[in-house]
């Protein structure tokens, strides 16, 4: 048994609420490979002088993208600290999350409204909406502005707070809630409005959401062009190492457990594996609900066992790996071949396709949609009758 | 964080614990233009800008920014005259200077006094008339050149002066009304834009054309303004009425041999104008520095900082072209005429019924209404008084006659077995030009209802 001293969290801690204990473990974190790695990723993107204007950092759900999207914005706060020193009014890293729409589309009013608050700007009901610096030309005639607080007025006020307030990087979490509009036509203009402001106002622009903001690859070929995708994955059983750096996460996870013992998880590693879906998130906030609940029964440690009640149901895990799956297929890219064929073919020379290659330029062709499901995973037969 | 807070710190939702943020200024800590150099923007100018960044009017920023950072302009919110003329003190010594010097240094974190005269505080006076130019000027080469640098267009201190009328790069006069619609601009407008018409929108730029060159003293001073303002930052300690007065004795000693009536003559000033200075604690205004410095052959700036050594040579004074600013006409009438107005005044002051303005009497006799009123001021305050008092006497029957009309159209209506309702009745008093709206109106209607309806 450890003693207390090799914990790695204050032993006062054993002696405090319940709540108390619980939000320490919530709020603590860990380091695994696939986090450093898609840190590191995403951080050599940021930082690249001709790099993206747009970083999306996309994962399953549960993996720990929140997590991620933390440690970039107080790595860029560190990174910027000379800046924000010496500039009273300097904001060079700014994150807030994308608040998902009331019913119908995805709101850029309360989008912009957010970032400027975010800014500490004030008088936001009272924008005007005035012509760009670059708009003005000799011998125009200005319109004299009206305060409306407009959509349009306020992504001008956006662009211009951004521009003085120095912000460099934009961290947005939740930002596939972007991409949520009722009509899937209105989807370009999602796009546009993103990659304007990355144009107009200079800045970096992290979105990080789930496998959902590939739609944007899809969609646009003007914001794929600015953009990188940094892939933030869960982790895979067969792969040896990937099942070797889960079970370290888990043991440290384990330790950080306020309990006056110490249980011994590692023991059932697969099991906690696959009741998670190898989402290093889904695992902590399991095992923060098995802390609350032995803490409220007095229990002094847990076993796999006990874990067990508070597990995900196994409908719902297989609709989280289902979403996975999907998303890492949609990651996977296509062959050279299916580039030269779309190029041949848009030529107009009439070059036969090499063997083989025609499923996949097919494929390539006919990219599928943020949504729409692979034929091969519905069931056809009784169930297709039934539509 | 609530938006009247100084300053603020970004705030991350969830973030957990990390660096923490060192507060932020509330407002964007704009760089002002130019400072250290004669084109040094002026306060007015920077807060303009600061609305624009904020995509806000200025007025709407110095009411519901500045104001909460400098209650003492609370009380400017709602005076129109303040934002169209008055807060071109803004630039210079006033109050008004230091509560927006306070205001926007406690939002900005930046420092702005050197974009005001306050540095100036200890050698010019706090009123001195004729400082600031009654409403904005402009050079419209100047501004088209910001505009083809692609830089932010802005108004430097200098154009603010009264006696700043050249261009001192362009060699061209000051513009002070807008080409189209031939208004002057407002002080603190209500839209941000520099450089375009406040009125109507027009640009106010224009390239430089054959414009008749300006006369060299104009250019000297516009020249001896960019030297003051440029100096700014560094004149606090310099610029005081001991400092100025000591040289101007040193001045005279050196190059009159202590005569300062000789002094006077030769530079071609007024020969009190040291008098007052010398004697009492009088400062001098802007336009006696200019001209003091310019007959000693040097800049503002330079006077002051100059060591007058009798040991070494000096070279001879310079001869003013014309006075820097015209005294006022003084007001003289022969006996004559002064006694026949002075008569007309106090027959129409003693008639309290005659109900004629000051203004109206003065034209009626070919004079000036502030000759009249420097002449004989007690008249003229009976005289406005009673026709105030007229005034509100004859509003007072007009009222009283349109709410008689508004009774006898209500008996009419209900003679006619028509219920006066608000619609009836508006129609039938529309050709009268009398209005429910009116509160008297409204309460003579619902007088008259209630008292024919309670009799019936």
């Amino acid at each position: 048994m450890k003693t207390a001293i090799t914990r790695p969290f204050p032993t006062e801690l054993l002696r405090t609420s319940t709540q108390q204990r619980v939000d320490f473990f919530r709020k603590c974190s860990i380091d695994h490979p696939n986090l450093t790695n898609s840190f590191e990723q995403a951080m050599s993107a940021i930082n690249s002088a001709c790099g993206p204007k747009v970083v999306m950092v996309t994962g399953p759900t549960g993996v720990g993208k929140s997590t991620l999207a933390r440690r970039i914005y107080r790595a860029l706060v560190e990174q910027y600290s000379d800046v924000i020193e010496q500039d009273p009014g300097a904001v060079p890293v700014a994150g807030f999350n994308a608040i998902p729409p009331n019913g119908r589309s995805f709101s850029w009013k309360d989008f912009y409204i957010r970032l400027l608050e975010r800014h500490g700007d004030v008088l936001l009901d009272r924008k005007m909406l005035l012509p760009r610096q670059h708009d003005l030309f000799e011998g125009m005639s200005a319109p004299l502005p009206i305060e409306r607080s407009t959509t349009e007025s306020l992504r001008r006020a956006a662009e211009r707070c951004l521009k003085f307030r120095k912000t460099k990087v934009l961290v947005i979490d939740e930002a596939h809630h972007i991409l949520m509009v009722n009509d899937p036509k209105h989807l370009e203009f999602q796009f546009e409005a993103l990659k304007s402001l990355t144009i107009e106002s200079d800045v970096v622009i992290v979105l990080v959401g789930t496998y959902r903001l590939l739609g944007i690859r899809d969609q646009s070929g003007q914001l794929v062009r600015r953009s990188e995708i940094v892939h933030f994955p869960r982790y895979n059983l067969l792969a040896e190492s990937d099942a070797r750096n889960f079970r370290n996460a888990l043991e440290q996870l384990q330790q950080k457990l306020p309990l006056p013992v110490e249980p011994r998880l590692t023991d059932d590693a697969p099991y906690f594996f696959y009741k998670s879906g190898g989402s290093v998130g889904i695992l902590k906030d399991w095992l923060a609900r098995c802390l609350e609940h032995a803490l409220l029964r007095g229990k002094r440690t847990f076993d796999a066992a006990f874990a067990d009640e508070f597990a995900l149901s196994n409908k719902s895990l297989i609709t989280i790996i289902d979403e996975a799956i999907e998303g890492e297929l949609m990651l996977e890219d296509v062959g050279l071949e299916a580039v030269k064929a779309l190029l041949y073919r848009v030529s107009g020379l009439k070059v036969p396709l090499p063997e083989g290659e025609g499923a996949s330029a097919t494929k390539a062709k006919h990219p599928r949609r943020v949504g729409e499901r692979k034929p091969v995973r519905d069931k056809t037969g009784e169930h297709h009758e039934k539509h | 964080m609530k938006s009247t807070e100084l300053q603020f710190v970004p705030e991350l939702p969830d973030r957990g614990a990390g660096p923490g943020w060192p507060p932020r200024s509330r407002l964007y800590a704009l760089t002002p233009i130019g400072r250290g150099t004669p084109l040094v923007e002026g306060l007015l100018s920077y807060v303009i800008r600061l609305a624009g960044a904020h995509a806000v009017g200025p007025r709407r920023l110095v009411i519901g920014a500045l104001a909460q950072a400098c209650p003492a302009l609370h009380r400017y919110r709602r005076s129109v005259p303040f934002f169209k003329s008055a807060s071109r003190s803004v630039n210079g010594l006033h109050r008004f200077s230091e509560y927006f010097v306070e205001a926007v240094e406690q939002l900005c974190s930046v420092a702005v006094k050197d974009l005001t005269l306050l540095p100036l505080r200890g050698l010019l006076p706090f009123n001195g008339p004729g400082l600031f130019a009654p409403s904005p000027r402009w050079c419209p080469a100047c501004y088209a050149e910001m505009l083809e640098a692609r830089a932010d267009l802005y108004q430097p201190l200098a154009w603010s002066f009264d006696l700043y009328r050249v261009c001192a790069k362009h060699r061209c006069a000051l513009d002070d009304r807008c080409p189209a619609c031939g208004l002057r601009q407002h002080c603190l407008p209500s839209g941000p834009m520099i450089g375009f018409c406040c009125h109507c929108g027009q640009w106010l730029g224009r390239r430089q054309g054959p414009d008749p060159p300006a006369a060299p003293f104009d250019l000297w001073v516009a020249g001896a303004i960019g030297e003051i303002v440029a100096a700014l930052p560094s004149l606090e300690m310099l610029a005081t009425r001991d400092r100025f007065v000591s040289q101007i004795e040193q001045a005279v000693a050196l190059f009159a041999g202590g005569s300062r009536r000789k002094c006077c003559m030769e530079m071609g000033i007024s020969e009190h104008s040291f008098q007052y200075l010398l004697s009492g604690d009088k400062r001098p205004l802007l336009s006696l520095w200019l001209e003091i410095a310019y007959g000693f052959g040097l800049g503002p700036v330079a006077f002051l900082k100059a060591r007058f050594d009798p040991a070494k040579s000096h070279p001879p004074l310079h001869k003013l072209p014309h006075p820097l600013r015209c005294r006022a006409e003084r007001h003289v009438l022969p006996l004559d005429q002064y006694q026949t107005v002075e008569n007309t005044l106090r027959a129409v002051a003693e008639d309290a019924e005659c109900g004629v303005s000051v203004v109206a009497l003065a034209q009626g006799l070919h004079l000036n209404r502030s000759c009249i009123r420097y002449l004989w001021p007690d008249l003229c305050r009976q005289i406005s008084a009673n026709f105030r008092a007229r005034k509100a006497a004859l509003a007072k029957a007009a009222l009283e006659k349109q709410c008689q009309v508004t009774r006898d159209a209500v008996d009419a209506l209900l003679d006619q077995g028509i219920y006066p309702n608000q619609t009836a009745l508006a129609r039938v008093l529309a050709p009268e030009r009398i209005s429910l709206g009116c509160h008297a109106v409204q309460g003579a209607y619902a007088q008259q209802l209630k008292a024919r309806l309670g009799r019936q």
